[in-house]
């Protein structure tokens, strides 16, 4: 393909200004290769984030913006219903009669309004937030009010409120977590983790986000989820058996296939390692068996592992990476119990 | 999925539910008061055109259909609006090119209210010096979350039209960037030495 910068400005300009399509996309990350146009567009993505920045709104006032609408709403319809009704004009006694009450009526209506917002106010301020943490080697299932299932992996974190509001069903999840979402078609659920925001309305996926990786990644098996980058008004809506991928270094999101069983096999302590670097693998292990693992030489941290595991033992594990990355482990023990995994052997380039 | 729920909104809102057209009204009502100051440069004025515009929908709801969105639909009811005040006290008001020649600039008006921070006036930015209808079309892509579509049915001009603005906005902020950086940096670094 050749390159022009013609081009490559119009793709920059559709993807910063989120109109790029998958293909803009991909046709985007092939300049990108190239030092030089990667460098300018970290120029101009950076100016375009500092413009955004700057950009915001004047404040205006829903409250006293309703106050007006009802105002000339009663108005509007005041001179609607003056125009039908002139034809069959009362005696002005009568209309009096009429105002008194309505006045009353209005009168009376406004001062239980305002109590009744009164007693609103402090019951939204105060919402009730639950938390749920697991640690290495642990994983807990949720079941909330609305019937939504969530398994949570280990050393991950979510927060919910006790009671959902009336719009909407927030969490917030740090780490990663199997969603089963009970569908409610009025009330969307949230969830907001790391960097990104996802929205549906019932389905079940999986979303990865943990803080020490360097991508956050959501997995959608039925339904429909929408996702963004939070702050941004770009959405990604995905369909089943596609996935959200958001690399954290180059910022940049693409929607893709994905193996079910190397996304969702943790739920039932299964691995897939697709030629995954090593310094990768010993993450999520590290996370499962609540083990650390350390390195000899730091170049072993990029040797690739294609592997698969179904409800192995930690030492099974051991073995079976000795064997395929040709390197060798040691195990450490303090008071009885493994402490730490050191890796030993020859780095890969 | 915020269309869908808006389109949700505007079906109970068609069955003469008052409470659906509340949701809505928090949902836009800032951001079209915004939009509107951008063409009227009066706050009490954009109100009222946004005001306006809910009534219009409140009383024609079962009359109303639109192509695209009710997003955009609204924003476009407002522009028209707004630019209606315009025409219609033009007396009161400075010519229409003055006018819209101000659009999106920020420090003209005395009721404008002190929202910015010292830091952002100090720093002014490359898209306060683009041209207006560039600036307006930057700010509604990028606050207000508008798509060239959306934008391009609501100022009714073309996809292309909104697309080579978006372009020469780009274009401008990467060739300027490096002295905004080393003014940056200055700043940062007139700040250090204050501290010191």
């Amino acid at each position: 393909m050749s390159k022009d910068n013609d081009t490559f400005i119009e793709l920059v300009t559709r993807f910063l200004s989120d109109e790029a399509e998958e293909k803009e996309v991909k046709a985007l990350e092939v300049y990108l290769q190239d030092q030089e146009y990667s460098d300018w567009f970290k120029r101009i993505s950076k100016q375009w984030k500092f413009e955004e920045g700057k950009l915001s709104r004047l404040a205006f006032s829903k409250e006293k913006g309703k106050k007006l609408f009802y105002e000339n709403l009663s108005s509007a319809t005041k001179e609607y219903s003056y125009l039908t009704a002139s034809r069959t004009q009362r005696p002005t006694k009568f209309i009096f009669k009429y105002a008194a009450v309505i006045t009353f009526l209005l009168l009376a209506g406004l001062f239980l309004f305002n109590n009744y917002k009164k007693e609103q106010i402090p019951k939204v301020a105060s919402i009730e937030w639950k938390e749920k943490l697991t640690v290495s080697g642990e994983k807990a299932q949720i079941t909330m009010k609305d019937g939504t299932k969530i398994l949570l992996n280990s050393s991950s974190k979510i927060k919910y409120p006790a009671e959902f509001n009336e719009i909407t069903r927030e969490v917030y999840l740090e780490g990663e977590a199997y969603f089963e979402v009970a569908h409610n078609p009025n009330k969307s659920f949230i969830i907001q983790s790391g960097t990104v925001e996802i929205e549906v309305l019932g389905t079940t996926f999986n979303v990865s986000a943990y803080a020490e990786d360097n991508s956050i990644a959501v997995s959608l098996l039925e339904g429909k989820v929408s996702v963004k980058k939070i702050g941004s008004v770009k959405q990604d809506t995905l369909n089943p058996m596609q996935q959200y991928y958001y690399n954290k270094g180059q910022e940049l999101a693409l929607v893709q296939p994905f193996n079910v069983k190397a996304v969702f096999g943790w739920k039932d302590n299964e691995f897939v390692f697709d030629d995954m670097p090593l310094g990768e693998v010993t993450k999520i292990l590290a996370r499962q068996y609540g083990v650390p693992f350390k390195y000899e030489n730091e170049g072993l941290k990029k040797c690739t592992i294609r592997a698969d595991f179904e409800n192995e033992p930690l030492w099974t594990v051991l073995d079976i990476l000795s064997y395929v990355g040709k390197i060798n482990y040691e195990i450490i023990n303090k008071d009885g119990k493994i402490d730490t995994v050191i890796l030993k052997g020859n780095g890969c380039i | 999925m915020l269309k869908e729920s808006d389109k949700y909104l505007f079906e109970k809102i068609k069955s003469g539910d008052k409470k659906a057209l509340e949701v809505l009204f928090d949902r836009y009502y800032e951001p079209l008061c915004d939009f509107s100051y951008q063409f009227l440069k009066s706050t009490d004025l954009s109100e009222e055109a946004v005001s306006d515009i809910f009534i219009k929908l409140w009383l024609n709801k079962k009359n109303i259909s639109f192509t695209t969105n009710l997003k955009s639909y609204l924003y476009r009811a407002v522009r028209n609006c707004s630019l209606n005040y315009i025409k219609k006290e033009n007396g009161n008001f400075e010519a229409l090119s003055t006018i819209s020649h101000q659009i999106g600039s920020k420090e003209q008006s005395a009721d404008y209210p002190l929202i910015f921070d010292e830091f952002q006036k100090d720093v002014a930015s490359i898209i306060d010096q683009l041209p207006d209808q560039q600036r307006l079309i930057f700010r509604m892509n990028r606050l207000e979350g508008l798509k060239y579509k959306e934008i391009a049915e609501i100022l009714n001009i073309s996809v292309h039209t909104v697309q080579n603005h978006m372009v020469e906005a780009v274009k401008v902020l990467s060739k300027k960037h490096t002295y905004f950086q080393s003014l940056k940096a200055w700043f940062i670094f007139a700040l250090v030495f204050f501290y010191i």
